[in-house]
């Protein structure tokens, strides 16, 4: 009981500080791979092939699903967040030398421009939850002080660690979205086609690939042929 | 490219993202238009087969959510209720409000940031399991018994206007 109260504290606290689309639509793929099958196979008016193709499909379906929301997404926002927020910082940049507020010479400049992407990752996961964190070292820490010197002169630019989660949630559902309207489908219809290729090289008719029997007998000749018939009453081919 | 980091770096946008009912009900729309589309699409199977699916899982989708739109909110609002379940929030006044309105007045003075993201959490978690609920047990029950119905009516109705193109 104590160890699933300490699930649940867990489950909570990550829920109420990222709730990331994957998470729910991981858990409602889940919900579905188990009782939309089951519902399918209740049915009792289709037929028993209608009922074989909507069962394969809501499974592989759902299948798929929870497999993409879980993988997919993740190395998706591992993977695009940090430059993301890169180009985020990169554009504040160029809009501020614009707006002859920053000098292009400037040490800030270049802070802004040359953004660390790993410290970014680092010091947005650092704080937040255990998942994610390597090596904070003591350059991504001066970094993100000097970054964090910047961001406190303008207003309009939001702080690394802001920044961070914010762009791993929007990142998750647009990839969640694309997912589920896109990737899902197709890579069902791909696996059903498999599948069926398979079944239907085993549904194939077995061919006899055995070795006829050797015999000892020597086989005709076309003379001794044409002798037999011969001796059955002649080659009269003209009797018809 | 600035319009696309502009919208994925944006607070509001990541906001409206982090709501439960808004994750559910963007990627069930979206599946309503993928899903059967891409079943219609599938040449494996026979026209019957496709149909059968494709019909099922629109009206799957579809009816998941106007069902889920229509039941979400007035659970969502009464989930407080529940909060009394969790031992993690013993401590806190927050699960002793008997209204809505006591319990957001409460939430409003309430100052302990862990506390709250705990509160929110749970509301979360709440509503992701009546959403599993609503959309994988109740939904397709439903659905099954309305496909037939549907489909029979579909083919009556595209019988009906062969009938009607010959005459």
């Amino acid at each position: 009981m104590k160890k699933f109260n300490e699930i649940v504290d867990k489950v909570i606290t990550r829920l109420g500080t990222s709730n990331d689309s994957e998470i729910c639509t991981a858990i409602l793929a889940a919900f579905k791979l188990i009782f939309i099958p089951f519902a399918t196979m209740a049915d009792k008016k289709s037929s028993k092939e209608q009922k074989q193709y909507a069962l394969t499909r809501d499974f592989l379906t759902e299948g798929v699903a929870l497999m993409g929301y879980l993988g997919i997404t993740k190395a998706v926002k591992n993977n695009l967040t940090a430059p993301i927020c890169a180009k985020y910082y990169k554009g504040k940049a160029l809009d501020l030398v614009r707006q002859n507020k920053l000098d292009i010479n400037s040490e800030d400049f270049k802070v802004l421009v040359n953004i660390d992407k790993a410290a970014i990752k680092n010091h947005a996961m650092n704080e937040f939850l255990d998942e994610g964190v390597k090596n904070y070292t003591k350059n991504q820490e001066a970094h993100i002080k000097a970054l964090e010197g910047i961001i406190s002169k303008f207003s309009n630019i939001q702080n690394p660690k802001d920044l961070y989660l914010n762009t791993k949630k929007t990142i998750s559902h647009v990839c969640v979205c694309v997912l589920a309207l896109t990737l899902i489908p197709y890579i069902t219809n791909k696996l059903i086609y498999v599948l069926s290729k398979v079944k239907s090289q085993d549904d194939k008719p077995k061919i006899d690939t055995s070795i006829p029997k050797q015999t000892t007998l020597k086989p005709y000749s076309m003379q001794q042929y044409i002798g037999s018939l011969k001796m059955q009453g002649g080659l009269n081919v003209f009797s018809r | 490219m600035s319009l696309v980091v502009n919208f994925l770096t944006s607070p509001q946008a990541a906001d409206f993202v982090q709501n439960s009912t808004c994750q559910v009900l963007s990627e069930g729309c979206l599946k309503a238009i993928g899903r059967p589309t891409f079943t219609l699409l599938d040449k494996t199977a026979t026209k019957e087969e496709r149909k059968y699916s494709a019909t099922k899982e629109l009206l799957y989708q579809s009816f998941s959510m106007a069902a889920f739109f229509a039941l979400i909110f007035p659970i969502k609002k009464n989930t407080f209720r529940l909060l009394k379940y969790f031992p993690q929030l013993k401590n806190c006044d927050v699960i002793n409000a008997k209204t809505a309105k006591e319990y957001q007045e409460k939430l409003k003075q309430l100052s302990d940031k862990t506390m709250l993201t705990k509160i929110k959490g749970a509301n979360e978690l709440m509503s992701i399991i009546a959403s599993g609920v609503i959309l994988a047990v109740i939904t397709p029950q439903i659905v099954t018994r309305l496909v037939h119905p549907i489909m029979n009516k579909l083919s009556g109705d595209e019988t009906e206007n062969k009938l009607d193109k010959k005459v």
